[in-house]
């Protein structure tokens, strides 16, 4: 997490973090160094970030496999109808962040 | 001194190497170095960086084999790196192995959208020039986003062995 937020401030960063320590971050070849108020800053950014979209991890992996929805949309009917039943259902059990 | 096998069907002969010293090839040592919970180092750097991963050993006697193995159970790239082994004799400053060319590759490659999570592994030699201790460590680096030569969590070994020669 710590690499990845010093990457958000500064894409084109040189860094080295060991044990995910803050305080022993090894800067490389002339990159200016961040300070670490503003790194963990950002990293509370990320992990805002990561946990406002659980809903569409969750989502994802209750969805219907891509093979399923071929086959729903090939057979039509019934198949299609309960497929859309299940995908509804899952979108249902887990709304949008704010929604 | 010559042998024959005799009393078979097949009867062979030859001669026993009279030029083989005492002890060629003995082991005289192995240092290993292990990890079983390996605390993450991850790289943006494009030049290579150390990864941590150490041994050393001080050879018994000039012109003695060094055996260098290496392996990490799993690397770490959010993008594309590379590893390479790097080695520091006595005092002297720390530079990739000699007697590999091009091997950008030698200890391994990963990128994120072909070998993420892969093992690494990494099997060379270096002959003492002298009793001086060597370390060895592979060294790292990311040619986009980030790269480990290990994961958080994942093993790694490294071991030198002293072959007699």
């Amino acid at each position: 997490m710590i690499i990845e937020a010093i990457l958000k401030i500064n894409p084109n960063a040189e860094v080295t973090v060991r044990g995910e320590d803050i305080n022993t971050i090894e800067w490389h070849n002339g990159t200016t160094p961040i300070p670490v108020a503003d790194i963990e800053a950002k990293m509370v950014e990320l992990q805002a970030e990561y946990d406002a979209e659980e809903w569409k991890r969750n989502r994802q992996a209750e969805y219907p496999t891509i093979d399923d929805c071929i086959h729903a949309l090939l057979d039509g009917g019934d198949t299609l109808t309960e497929l859309q039943a299940k995908r509804t259902a899952t979108k249902t059990k887990y709304p949008k962040s704010g929604a | 001194m010559a042998i024959t096998r005799i009393g078979g069907a097949n009867a062979i002969t030859g001669t026993i190497p009279t030029s083989v010293a005492p002890g060629q090839g003995k082991i005289l040592q192995v240092v290993r170095s292990f990890n079983p919970n390996f605390p993450s180092a991850l790289t943006s750097s494009s030049s290579y960086v150390a990864t941590g991963i150490q041994a050393s050993i001080t050879p018994t006697a000039s012109g003695n084999l060094i055996i260098v193995d290496f392996s990490s159970s799993m690397n770490n790239t959010a993008g594309v790196g590379t590893a390479i082994m790097y080695l520091k004799v006595g005092s002297g400053s720390i530079a990739e192995l000699p007697g590999i060319t091009n091997g950008q590759y030698q200890v391994g490659y990963a990128a994120s959208n072909h070998n993420r999570y892969a093992p690494h592994c990494f099997g060379g030699s270096y002959t003492a020039t002298s009793t001086d201790v060597l370390l060895f460590e592979p060294y790292m680096k990311a040619s986009s986003s980030t790269y480990g030569v290990a994961h958080s969590n994942s093993s790694t070994s490294l071991t030198l062995t002293e072959v007699k020669v």
